[in-house]
């Protein structure tokens, strides 16, 4: 029990982090980007990549974060800003196809074997009671805390995280008091992809890379975002946490093959009672 | 070589009956449903099933097709209400649990899925049976294409339509919207089901990466080519699948020097790109029968034309609005 507790708290971490970037996007460019997941896998295999170049640990991890900022700024230019104006449904339907591209991309570029970083075994921390911590899966709960730490303060106490809360606010009246909406959307686009790529090396260290990673990790980011209430930044942060428990803890009832079906039946009984989320202001969806 | 035309013929087809569902309600209800793909997994299991129970072919195919529309009922119940991207959302988190469900339920075979399936025509040897089955899929397309066109230009068909362009409007005039969206869901599902069902014999076995979401997105380009018209969704998902899978075979044939699985990432890439492409240049659809009828316009509406030799005022309509 304990032992669940523990493992979900990381693995929740873990789901808030990737589902902030999704959040983040949704309220400052207005739709649901499916092409998130596949961005997590980039930032997986950015990382396995630079270390397979001979870059230490560290270095190999930042340059992915800056590789999965940098990918994520250029799907923006490239795929979304012509689609400007053309509404939610559109950019969805865009982003299934960005989804479907970048994920044949990892495809092409490094094949479909299974792979790991390559990491030494290290051992396990035993902490009271029993309950076992792989030594990694401390490493991506102290990245995933520090990057939304990150993520709250560059929103609360820069002029860049205010110009993004203008446009997410009321993008018009943005505009008129001069916030740049082209250079919060960028920022925006980037902070996710940096969010995203911190996320796909957590994954990394938590278990095997195959370019499905991010789809499986993509559900589970939706669930947490809706549960939270889409646009919702720290809804979507204890959505992610609540969603990782609740996940873990369901494994103790029924068979572990069946934790993504879990995400799953929370986003629809979410949906079906309360579809602006659990912390969202009372709004019609 | 004649067999491997008639099964990439039955192969489109099946694709097309999709396509009919998912037409009627996102070219005309405007309904986002990315979960199509699991009814008709659900018609191919219940009609594996029924056919392990013994039942009559018949019977179990439309054994299939009830399956799909009674399970498309409780989704729809759920999530109708929802506006159109979270619909998108959530169909496609059903797709997924249904297929993660069958693929480790034992009773629905597992990952392995179920063999044995009884195979109409069966009996006959492979070239008549290819044949038999594009026959059997061109009439069974036709079928229900027939009444889909009916249904599409009556009373019917301009509720959805109207619920397509704008709800609170519907919804001011007396019509249930939930009702008319419910039903339309249930009729793509039930469609699909039978698809299902009628893939499972065809193939003799099903497994659950049969049903995985990406064929739902072939689905979409299909429709979003040929506009939302009927012929048009039919055209352009025949078009598609006929590319998508004749393809399959190009390494053996020596054209291309990739190894098989980089092949499949190429087809993906193109399958993404056009999506991207398509969503950005012609969301409508390329339309080719609005293309046709604008020739046809032109023509009349040459220089010295008069009314009387049959110059036209009226521009093509659009049949359907740009994506919104």
């Amino acid at each position: 029990m304990e032992q669940a507790l523990v493992s979900g708290l990381i693995g929740g971490l873990l789901i808030a982090l990737v589902a902030l970037g999704l959040t983040l996007v949704f309220a400052v460019n207005r739709f649901i980007n499916a092409s998130h997941g596949s961005l997590i896998t980039f930032g997986a295999y950015f990382c396995l990549a630079f270390l397979g170049m001979g870059f230490e640990m560290w270095a190999a991890v930042v340059a992915a974060i800056l590789c999965s900022a940098l990918l994520s700024i250029a799907v923006r230019k490239i795929i979304f800003e012509p689609l400007d104006g053309t509404g939610a449904v559109s950019c969805l339907v865009a982003s299934v196809g960005a989804m479907i591209l970048l994920e044949a991309v990892v495809g092409l570029v490094w094949g479909y074997e299974i792979r790991s970083f390559g990491l030494p075994v290290r051992q396990n921390f035993q902490i009271a009671g029993g309950v076992v911590l792989p030594v990694y899966d401390i490493f991506a709960g102290i990245a995933a805390i520090l990057g939304m730490l990150g993520v709250w303060s560059l929103l609360g106490s820069t002029s860049l995280g205010r110009s993004m809360r203008a446009v997410a606010d009321n993008p018009m009246l943005a505009e008129l008091s001069g916030v740049s909406r082209h250079r919060a959307l960028l920022a925006t686009w980037g902070i996710s992809g940096a969010l995203v790529g911190l996320g796909g090396v957590s994954l990394g260290l938590h278990g095997p890379i195959t370019p499905l990673v991010g789809w499986n990790m993509l559900l589970a980011a939706f669930a947490a975002a809706i549960v939270g209430g889409l646009g919702n930044v720290w809804g979507t942060i204890a959505g992610g946490i609540l969603l990782g428990v609740a996940m873990e803890l369901a494994t103790l009832l029924i068979d572990a093959t069946y934790k993504p079906v879990g995400a799953l039946v929370v986003i629809l009984i979410v949906l079906l009672i309360r579809p602006q989320g659990l912390f969202a202001r009372a709004e019609r969806i | 070589m004649s067999t491997y035309l008639a099964s990439l013929g039955t192969t489109a087809l099946l694709y097309c009956l999709l396509a009919l569902g998912l037409n009627l309600q996102w070219g005309h209800a405007g309904l986002l449903n990315f979960g199509h793909i699991a009814f008709f997994g659900i018609g191919a299991y219940a009609f594996a099933l029924g056919g392990q129970f013994g039942m009559p072919l018949i019977a179990a195919l439309l054994l299939g097709s009830f399956a799909a529309a009674t399970i498309s009922l409780v989704l729809g119940f759920a999530s109708l209400r929802l506006r159109t991207d979270y619909l998108a959302v959530v169909t496609l988190a059903f797709a997924e649990a249904f297929r993660i469900i069958l693929s480790n339920v034992p009773w629905f075979g597992g990952p392995n899925g179920i063999t044995g399936v009884p195979r109409l025509f069966g009996e006959f040897d492979a070239q008549t049976f290819s044949w038999l089955w594009l026959a059997l899929l061109s009439f069974t397309t036709l079928a229900i294409a027939g009444p889909m066109l009916v249904l599409v230009r009556s009373p019917f068909g301009r509720v959805l339509r109207a619920i397509r362009d704008d709800e609170v409007a519907v919804a001011g005039l007396g019509r249930s919207v939930f009702r008319f969206e419910t039903l339309t869901l249930v009729i793509g599902s039930a469609i699909a089901g039978l698809a299902g069902g009628l893939y499972a014999s065809w193939v003799g076995y099903i497994v659950p990466s049969q049903f995985v979401p990406m064929q739902t997105f072939y689905v979409w380009i299909g429709i979003i080519l040929g506009g939302s018209s009927i012929g048009g969704a039919l055209l352009g998902t025949f078009a598609i699948t006929a590319l998508l899978e004749g393809t399959r075979f190009l390494k053996d044939v020596g054209v291309i020097v990739l190894a098989a699985d980089q092949v499949a990432s190429v087809r993906l890439l193109v399958v993404g790109a056009m999506l991207i492409l398509l969503v950005r240049f012609k969301p409508a659809g390329l339309r080719p029968f609005d293309e046709l009828r604008s020739a046809r316009n032109w023509l009349r509406n040459q220089p010295g034309a008069t009314v009387a030799n049959g110059a036209t005022s009226d521009r093509p309509r659009a049949s359907v609005k740009a994506v919104q």
